[in-house]
């Protein structure tokens, strides 16, 4: 059976209004037609957890009770909130990525717009910070973002200007990669991304049914594993991902071994694999995934310096 | 037996492409074809698992009929695919003999690839891109290197033209010219600042070749985002050996990361960055520094004394970049201000005693600390100190002098700034033309910002004269009898902040900020 065709994969990112760079808004239609095919293949690639963005306006904040009207509130927490969602995805697209307001969202981060009150005046900070499930993520590593210096007279009471300011100052902050590493490290390497690994005994590769198209993982990628089996905590440090091509679950990750620990079996070697490993796997429970860490393929089609299609 | 039929329908097909033994009915026809980008789906897929043997009988297969049915495009495609597989095939060959056979068969193919293409509209990077690569491993430098700057001439839109730009680069070192190719891998990094290929090549051509330059190159990485990569080059260098002056300059880049890193400064010792730093105590150039660097986490001893290996790296870094004292003191700040982010009593006067530190650590005060500093006594309400600090910001005009000599509109920009804000609010006037006065200093800090915009690097955001050191500085106007100049400078300031969009601060400035006199209340009139 031959695979099934590449946008099968990247279309099934797409799902309402979640921010999917790799799939036109506009390939709606083939989405739904490559999900028939996909499913007539049998090829059971999972789509990745979605997470939501959400922009909050602490209700002591001015701008809540003197600057801005409900409505304004919710225009800068809709331009904001999508905004949040975009650049999440173009830095941790490893998730699926929603403004807040749907359901069906396994974590959420949030940004929100504060006063620090001080003797001359107030401050506006931005802080983050996160969930997972029902369970608040704080994340004070990262600290308070200054908006506006109590002296940055007049504060905006025109929506679009505070939502560009806040937007121009979340942007200086994602541009910087220590901050995406301490965002990374907090929050989303503690969100599973998938909860099932397949061996591939032959090849000597552990596949993690997720769509490589979906995530995009460039070389440097590592996944982790953890699970539990014959009543013994293991886990596993996964390199080399790519997609894999052939049945089954064409179009999934496949990935070398780089670390291996569970007891008796410790293996340290790149590519690296024992033979009990699949039975182990196989019998395991409490399976998770988790991106460790994450670089994001910047040319899709490239193996090591050379181009795989001509066109 | 594969290998030969493959190559003689390749060079039919070649010369197929050429026109060569058909008739032009068949050469049109070949542009009608369905898209190429479906051929080859299973020879693809074996070859993305490394079963060569069955991905080249496949793609052989697939050419035989593209050739039959005259289809160029895919000809070529179908080549390209041979030429990579050959190509892939000779990375793993563990015979020189095996290896030069399988590269040179790789070439025919490629070329064949790009002769099919002749005349079609479809991109030849790829193929050129892959040509070079094969090229570069057979070791014929000057043919790879031509055949990459082809493929980067070719680019156009083409996503990857900063891979084919970074294999330029590489051939461009591989034949002498490391200069241009130390240029051509910034430009890689421009595009994609996370390549690390290029990062770690252009580091490793900075170390061999110009070791003064790298801490020039690493803060222009701080400036791109790229702060972890700059530390991390910085310790690797420094830990290698480098000359005295060198070293201080990459500690200084070191310094600077860490400003821009996050995590509690309290639990400085147990992060990452200090495991790495913490060997180089010993070393008997750097060492003090690294040992200052401690110091300055702890908390314990901030007096500028205290900091001797900083205070004596005051030479910028090459490119005009920041010293080895300024990265120390940026650092100061930034801890500074962690400190007077919880605003507890004991944080605050942490806080201070950090911008205290930073500002006295030279002769020169630093502006960015003392407006810092400025800002903390006006919320304190602690006139006496801002009318010290103020008294102590003549110091200021030295250092304002280097930056106008620099040309650095920023820096102007942030003296005049501060020393505007400190004029001000101890309601020292002056007028135009005496420096040591408010309205002298927020005029400067506007024509700083005008300059600034006019010749600001790209991407790099604007200036903006706060709204509230305009209104200082119409209240000044005001206080001073210059009625006129109060008017038409709010209504200069009001049109610029509606040109930006911003109509409340238009508005703000001129119904007059009652707010802000408010503030300046907090000084009592007359310390002067």
């Amino acid at each position: 059976m031959s695979a099934p065709p590449e946008s099968s994969f990247t279309s099934s990112r797409w799902n309402g209004t979640s921010v999917d760079r790799r799939a036109p808004r506009a390939a709606v239609a083939l989405a739904f037609t490559a999900a028939l095919l996909l499913a007539a293949a049998g090829a059971a690639a999972q789509q990745p957890p979605l997470l939501e963005t959400a922009f909050v306006l602490d209700p002591a904040s001015v701008f809540a009770t003197t600057k801005l009207t409900p409505a304004q509130q919710n225009e800068v927490r809709v331009r904001v909130s999508r905004w949040l969602a975009e650049i999440c995805d173009s830095h941790f697209g490893f998730f699926r990525w929603q403004p807040a307001g749907q359901a069906g969202a396994a974590a959420a981060l949030t940004v929100t717009l504060r006063d620090l009150r001080k003797p001359s005046g107030q401050d506006h900070v931005l802080e983050l910070s996160g969930r997972r499930g029902a369970v608040a993520v704080p994340l004070p590593q990262l600290g308070q973002t200054l908006v506006y210096h109590w002296f940055d007279l007049p504060k905006p009471t025109d929506p679009g200007v505070l939502g560009d300011q806040i937007v121009q100052k979340l942007g200086e902050l994602f541009a910087n990669e220590a901050f995406r590493r301490e965002l990374h490290t907090r929050f989303f390497r503690t969100i599973p991304l998938a909860q099932e690994v397949v061996t591939n005994d032959p090849d000597q590769r552990v596949i993690v049914p997720l769509s490589w198209d979906d995530l995009q993982p460039g070389s440097g990628t590592v996944l982790l594993v953890k699970f539990v089996s014959a009543q013994k905590e293991g886990e596993m440090q996964l390199s080399q991902v790519k997609k894999r091509l052939g049945q089954p679950r064409s179009g999934a990750l496949q990935a070398a071994i780089k670390l291996f620990d569970c007891a008796p079996i410790t293996l340290s070697t790149l590519g690296a694999w024992n033979a009990q490993i699949p039975t182990l796997l196989a019998q395991a429970s409490q399976v998770r995934v988790f991106m460790d860490s994450y670089v994001q393929d910047v040319a899709p089609g490239v193996d090591n310096g050379l181009v795989t299609s001509p066109n | 037996m594969h290998r030969t039929a493959g190559l003689a329908i390749a060079l039919a097909l070649v010369a197929a492409a050429a026109g060569l033994g058909q008739g032009p009915a068949a050469t049109e026809a070949a542009t009608e074809k369905a898209p190429a980008a479906a051929v080859a789906e299973s020879g693809r897929a074996a070859l993305a698992q490394g079963a060569y043997e069955e991905a080249r009988a496949d793609f052989e297969r697939e050419l035989a009929a593209a050739e039959q049915r005259g289809d160029r495009a895919a000809v070529s495609d179908l080549l390209f695919y041979l030429g990579l597989t050959e190509q892939q095939r000779a990375g793993l060959a563990t015979a020189d003999p095996e290896r030069q056979r399988l590269l040179e068969e790789s070439v025919r193919f490629y070329r064949g690839a790009l002769e099919a293409r002749s005349g079609l509209e479809q991109p030849l990077g790829p193929t050129l891109n892959n040509l070079g690569r094969v090229y570069a491993d057979l070791g014929w430098n000057d043919a790879a290197r031509d055949i990459l700057k082809r493929a980067l001439d070719e680019a156009g839109n083409d996503p990857r033209r900063p891979l084919y730009a970074k294999g330029y680069a590489r051939q461009l070192v591989a034949t002498g010219n490391w200069r241009e190719g130390a240029t051509w891998y910034r430009t890689v990094l421009e595009a994609w600042p996370q390549d690390a290929e290029a990062h770690e090549a252009l580091v490793a051509l900075y170390r061999e070749r110009a070791p003064e330059e790298l801490p020039g190159y690493l803060w222009w990485l701080i400036e791109r985002g790229q702060v972890d990569s700059a530390q991390a080059a910085a310790i690797t260098a420094l830990k290698k050996g480098v000359t005295q002056e060198v070293g201080a300059w990459l500690l200084g880049v070191v310094a600077g990361t860490l400003a821009e890193q996050y995590g509690a400064p309290d639990r400085f010792e147990e992060s990452s960055a200090w495991k790495e730093l913490a060997p180089l105590r010993t070393n008997e150039s750097i060492g003090p520094g690294v040992s200052e660097l401690e110091r300055l986490y702890a908390g314990r001893d901030l007096r500028p004394d205290s900091y001797r290996w900083w205070k004596m790296y005051s030479r910028l870094a090459p490119g005009e970049k920041p010293s080895p004292s300024q990265a120390f003191r940026q650092l100061a700040v930034a801890i500074g201000r962690w400190h007077e982010r919880g605003a507890t009593p004991v944080g605050l006067a942490l806080a201070e005693r950090y911008f205290v530190l930073a500002n006295r650590l030279e002769p020169e005060p630093d502006p960015v600390a003392m407006f810092e500093l400025a800002d903390l006594y006006v919320q304190a309400g602690r006139t006496e100190d801002l009318k010290r600090l103020s008294e102590q910001s003549r110091a200021l005009f030295g250092g304002k002098g280097k930056a106008y000599q620099r040309g650095d509109w920023h820096a102007v920009f942030d003296f005049h700034r501060a020393l505007g804000l400190l004029y001000g609010m101890t309601e020292n006037w002056g007028n135009s033309s005496t420096p040591d006065s408010a309205i002298f200093q927020i005029e400067h800090a506007q024509t700083a910002a005008e300059k600034y915009n006019r010749e600001r690097p790209a991407g790099t955001k604007p200036l903006a004269v706060p709204p509230q050191l305009v209104a200082l500085l119409g209240y000044g106007y005001e206080e001073t009898g210059r009625a006129d100049d109060a008017q038409s400078l709010k209504a200069e300031a009001a049109a610029e902040y509606r040109k930006m969009g911003d109509k409340k601060a238009a508005e703000w400035i001129l119904s007059g900020p009652s707010s802000f006199k408010e503030k300046l209340a907090v000084v009592p009139p007359g310390v002067y």
